[in-house]
């Protein structure tokens, strides 16, 4: 590369005024002295079309009518959205409460029941204390000495009419010189001599027809005793089925009164009453079960020991208490797992096995929000396993119906509850940002049919005086709610210009409610370590620079290796091919800009501008389209009418991550023109800028700190007083750069140029006119479009040579 | 007698059956613990039982399903060892949980009168209900249930006086109800009642003495009935427990019978 150094030429161009810099937010024009002055805003600022869908979606009771709120994180989507419901919610009717009762039909089946609002935690009160009562007064009926009389009279009846029975064929027996005696299986009939059980040998000493005889009468006898053996069984069940009765009358006199009142008490509500029926019925069905057990003699860990039935079978699961709200729940999940949305069954662990029961079933969101409305944070319930699989099948059953994940996935089929599902009426709002939506619309087909409203947050609003003044409002709003100082007028102003900066646009004032009320959080705070009553301008400076300072370190490096010339970075003098480029790095939170040095080399070739990074696969889509476009600008503008004989590269020096965009496509053109002119560039100017395939600069991004980053970096060297940076024409009303800009260029240190053209930036940065074609369709010869055809036209006939006589073109280093 | 001081020593516990012994063993094995006494395990091979096992033509008809099984007196004696086996087995594990001494014996005879004459070497004898003519039995019960009275049969012996205290010591352990039925004439009936006042250790011990004189068999087990005793305890030389008296009262009781030396 050659170096050509060049008398230091002014500039063509006019440098932006300090106005053109920074827009000035005038105190004056606010007829406050501190925020308390104002009112609060009680509209949400710059956001007309999100509150008309926000109200749209909240109103309209149809089908798949559930929002999504899109806007960046920090907007204030979720106070809006809050805001919105609290005004409607409350006006709408408070909705039932639900309970989960014991389905005495299957027990793995609970019931779900529905009661007015208010109402559920009285009924579960209500039968906790019958079933307290019920457990005190059932063992009591049941162990009342004339039940327990009257029970033993029936065993004691029937014991004596079976040992009756038996005892009247022992007495049969025995005149017939037989007795009946127990085995250890049953009972036997033996021949009796002398009073004595016949034996052996005494029977084999009787005749043959003693013999016979007494085979005949036990045979007799065993067909009677027979005979009775058989009814026992019988006997049995109708001795139970007495005693049942008996139990059963007993417990029904002792319960009767007490369930009359809770049955009159809930007369009108069907599904209580028939829990209701149900209850008594199981109750006297089971009732002697509630006998009070005694202590096993082998109490080992409780196993093997009869339980008594528990009365908490007959009390209620409240899943869902309204009886502190007024109107329609408005529910917030910030853990929008799974069971969390749809709810659960928990189980208790007992003896190693797991147990569950109606009691058991706990609510999840879902449930609370019944009747009303429930917001989500989009990217949480997505970062949930099957969440939004679950709350899209409540959604479009209109139920919320408690499974296991393990059950819906068919993973397990253990036995376990399937309470009954609870009918759904909710109104979801997913709250998250614009490329999730689109995500969620493009892939999800459930997701268009289940959220039809969309409410876009804005991110900017346009800056009006009449927004100012709200704008103003709404700083003051701020303040207040966070009970802050009062701001005072000037600084309520340094605010809006930082609302301003905030939104990379002169015109235009940030929405972004979180940062902005950081910045006053954090001023009130430097605020009262000056004990001071108000927020000034000097605190908020302060927050504004600390906020920077904080993040600041990355920046302060890559600075300081510039500075020690680690990075190599000229910011005096001229070189052919060489600019200085500005990118900006960006740390998610905080984002800075600082030079790279772009390099170009040009040589005889076939047409192709190599982008490096892309070859070196560091450069991305966008940069390597901007790339493309210079080639095709060089053709178009150089080699309308014979092929494009060049080969260049492009790098970014001392470049080692990802590059994209294509805001370095001017600062490459001119690198490559002047590589190709052999004019050099001016390394005290910074140049940025998209450019396209008819050489017009384009409007980029992240104007300010790109500015700021070379301006630092001259600073640190040492202010020459002809540096300066270049931008699009396009981005002036982008600009709100710092202070320290702003002296810098009011003392003339620091210049800052607006270009519309390729050919604007050329002359800027070479000193040299770029040139324009003459009446012959050439440009000036002196120009660097002049000097540049002239070279490329080279390039052609050499490449035309080599044509002819079938060679390649040479090969070479690249450097011209 | 010094009715401060109650020792027995060995306490009996005899069955035919393991089957209807369970809850005497039980109530046996209770009692030994409190007292601190051996608990002795006796098996009686019942001698008309192994008669009728070795007649030709012996059946039995089983309580469970109703049907006629022949007998054998191979099968009959196999099952008696299984039976002295299990109930070897309860009365060492039952022993061995209640920390206390015990020892097993195995003897053939009529239930009855071996049963009494082993009752001479032990201090108490527990025996369980000899349900013979019974198919139906009420609920099965505890060893002692807490809430079941224990009812003595007092005559103004020196066996009744340890009745009397060995019921006193059990009530007052088990904080039940002791009931005393007075087994003598009208004449000593005001110095029976006088003695059978609870000792001053046994202070909370509700004694209730019946009115009513005790002088069959039936009106015991009438008396043990109705107010659901859980254990009866009288003393071994009562004149109202001969052979036949003792098998009359294990077929009436509902619960099991102490025999008191």
């Amino acid at each position: 590369m050659t170096t050509t150094p060049l008398p230091n030429t002014a500039a063509t161009a006019e440098p932006l005024s300090l106005a053109q810099l920074r827009w000035r937010c005038n105190p004056q024009q606010f007829t406050f002295t501190t925020t308390n002055d104002l009112p609060e805003l009680d509209v949400l600022l710059g956001q007309p079309r999100a509150l008309s869908a926000l109200r749209f979606g909240i109103a309209i009771r149809r089908e798949g009518y559930n929002l999504y709120v899109q806007g960046p994180p920090g907007i204030g989507k979720q106070t809006a959205v809050l805001k919105c419901l609290e005004q409607t919610a409350t006006q709408e009717p408070t909705p039932s409460d639900w309970c989960y009762v014991n389905n005495f039909a299957d027990v793995r089946r609970p019931k779900a029941i529905a009661l007015p609002a208010g109402q559920g935690k009285k009924f579960c009160s209500d039968l906790k204390e019958l079933t307290s009562e019920l457990a005190t007064a059932i063992p009591a009926a049941l162990e009342r000495d004339e039940h327990k009389s009257r029970v033993q009279q029936i065993v004691r009846e029937e014991a004596e009419r079976q040992a009756a029975t038996l005892e009247a064929l022992s007495q049969k027996a025995q005149e017939k010189s037989v007795q009946l005696i127990r085995t250890p299986g049953g009972f036997a009939l033996a021949p009796l001599q002398k009073g004595e059980v016949l034996s052996p040998d005494e029977y084999q000493q009787l005749s043959d027809e003693e013999k016979k005889k007494i085979q005949q009468t036990i045979t007799e006898l065993q067909t009677e005793l027979q005979s009775i053996v058989e009814q026992v069984p019988k006997r049995n069940k109708g001795m139970r089925d007495s005693i049942k009765k008996l139990n059963r009358d007993a417990v029904q006199l002792a319960i009767g009164h007490l369930l009359s009142q809770i049955k009159q008490k809930y007369l009108d509500i069907a599904p209580v009453r028939e829990f209701l029926e149900a209850f008594e019925k199981d109750i006297l069905e089971r009732g002697d079960e509630f006998e009070p057990v005694e202590e096993s003699p082998l109490p080992l860990l409780g196993l093997g020991r009869p339980q008594p039935l528990s009365f908490e079978d007959y009390e209620a699961n409240l899943l869902v208490d309204n009886s502190e709200s007024q109107g329609a729940p408005i529910i917030y999940e910030d853990h929008p797992s799974y069971h969390n949305l749809i709810g659960r069954v928990e189980h208790e662990s007992q003896m190693g096995a797991l147990l569950t029961d109606f009691s058991l079933i706990k609510g999840g969101a879902l449930h609370r929000a019944n009747g009303g409305y429930l917001i989500l944070d989009t990217l949480r319930l997505l970062q949930q396993p099957y969440a939004w699989e679950g709350l899209k099948r409540a959604l479009y059953s209109d139920t919320i119906k408690i499974e296991s994940l393990g059950e819906s996935l068919s993973l397990i089929s253990t036995v376990s509850l399937e309470p009954e599902p609870i009918p759904l009426d909710v109104k979801v709002i997913l709250l998250g940002d614009r490329m999730l939506y689109y995500l969620l619309y493009d892939y999800d087909p459930d997701f268009a049919e289940l959220f039809k409203v969309a409410a876009d947050f804005e991110d900017c609003i346009d800056r009006s005086e009449e927004n100012c003044e709200l704008y103003a409002r709404f700083v003051a709003t701020l303040a207040q709610r966070e009970k802050l100082r009062p701001v005072t007028r000037d600084a309520v102003a340094l605010v809006i210009e930082h609302g301003a900066r905030l939104a990379e646009d002169s015109e235009r004032l940030s929405l972004h409610t979180r940062t902005l009320a950081d910045l006053l959080r954090e001023a009130d705070y430097w605020a009262s370590e000056e004990d001071s009553d108000a927020i000034e301008v000097g605190h908020i400076k302060h927050a504004i620079e600390q906020q920077r300072y904080r993040l600041d370190r990355i920046r302060e490096r890559i600075h300081e290796e510039i500075r020690r010339g680690t990075i190599l970075i000229d910011l005096q003098g001229s070189q052919v091919g060489q600019v200085n480029g500005l990118s900006v790095l960006d740390l998610g939170n905080h984002r800075f800009g600082q030079p790279s040095r772009i390099t170009a080399t040009a040589r005889l070739g076939r047409g192709e501008v190599v982008d490096i990074e892309r070859e070196a696969k560091l450069g991305g889509a966008i940069h390597s389209k901007g790339v493309l476009i210079l080639g095709a600008f060089l053709a178009s503008r150089f080699a309308a009418d014979s092929p494009l004989s060049l080969n260049a590269s492009l790098v970014f020096e001392q470049s080692y991550g990802m590059v994209d965009g294509d805001s370095a496509s001017v600062a490459e053109l001119c690198a490559l023109l002047s590589v190709l002119s052999g004019v050099p560039l001016r390394q005290n100017l910074a140049v940025t800028g998209s450019v396209n395939q008819l050489g017009q600069v384009q409007a980029i991004g992240g104007v300010n700190e790109k500015i700021e980053g070379f301006f630092a970096c001259c600073k640190a060297r040492g202010l020459t007083g002809d540096q300066g940076v270049v931008i699009p024409a396009a981005n002036v009303k982008h600009l709100m750069v710092d202070q320290e800009i702003l002296d810098a260029v009011s003392a003339g240190h620091f210049r800052i140029y607006a270009v519309e053209t390729i050919d604007d930036a050329l002359s800027l940065l070479t000193g040299v006119p770029a040139g324009t074609r003459d009446e012959t369709g050439k440009f000036p010869a002196e120009t660097v479009n002049g000097r540049v055809e002239r070279r490329l036209s080279e390039f052609a006939r050499l490449r035309q040579e080599f044509g002819t006589t079938n060679q390649s073109p040479p090969k070479g280093d690249g450097n011209s | 007698m010094n009715r401060a001081t109650l020792i027995l020593n060995r306490i009996l516990f005899a069955s035919d059956t393991m089957q209807r012994g369970e809850e005497a063993l039980h109530a046996a094995a209770e009692l030994a613990s409190q007292l601190q006494a051996e608990l002795v395990g006796l098996f009686i091979e019942d001698t008309n039982l192994l008669r009728l096992a070795g007649l030709p033509f012996a059946q039995e008809i089983c309580t469970s399903s109703a049907a006629q099984r022949p007998l054998d007196l191979a099968s009959m004696e196999r099952a008696m060892r299984e039976q002295a086996s299990q109930m070897r087995e309860a009365v060492a594990s039952i022993a061995k949980r209640r920390n206390v001494p015990w020892s097993f014996g195995i003897r053939r005879g009529s239930v009855i009168h071996v049963t009494l004459a082993a009752s001479e070497d032990a201090d108490l004898l527990i025996l369980g209900r000899r349900d013979l003519h019974r198919l139906t039995s009420p609920a099965k019960r505890g060893a002692l249930s807490k809430k079941q009275p224990i009812l003595v049969v007092y005559d103004g012996s020196s066996g009744g006086q340890r009745a009397l205290e060995t019921g006193e010591f059990l009530a007052n352990q088990r904080e039940v109800e002791l009931i005393v039925v007075i087994s003598d004439h009208q004449a000593d009936r005001r110095r029976l009642l006088d003695e059978t006042r609870p000792l001053p250790g046994h202070r909370h011990l509700r004694v209730v003495v019946t009115p009513d004189s005790i002088n069959d068999i039936k009106q015991l087990i009438d008396a043990a009935g109705s107010r659901h005793c859980g254990l009866v305890l009288i003393n071994r030389d009562h004149r109202l427990l001969d052979a036949d008296a003792a098998g009359q009262l294990l077929k009436g009781l509902e619960c099991p019978l102490g025999v008191v030396r």
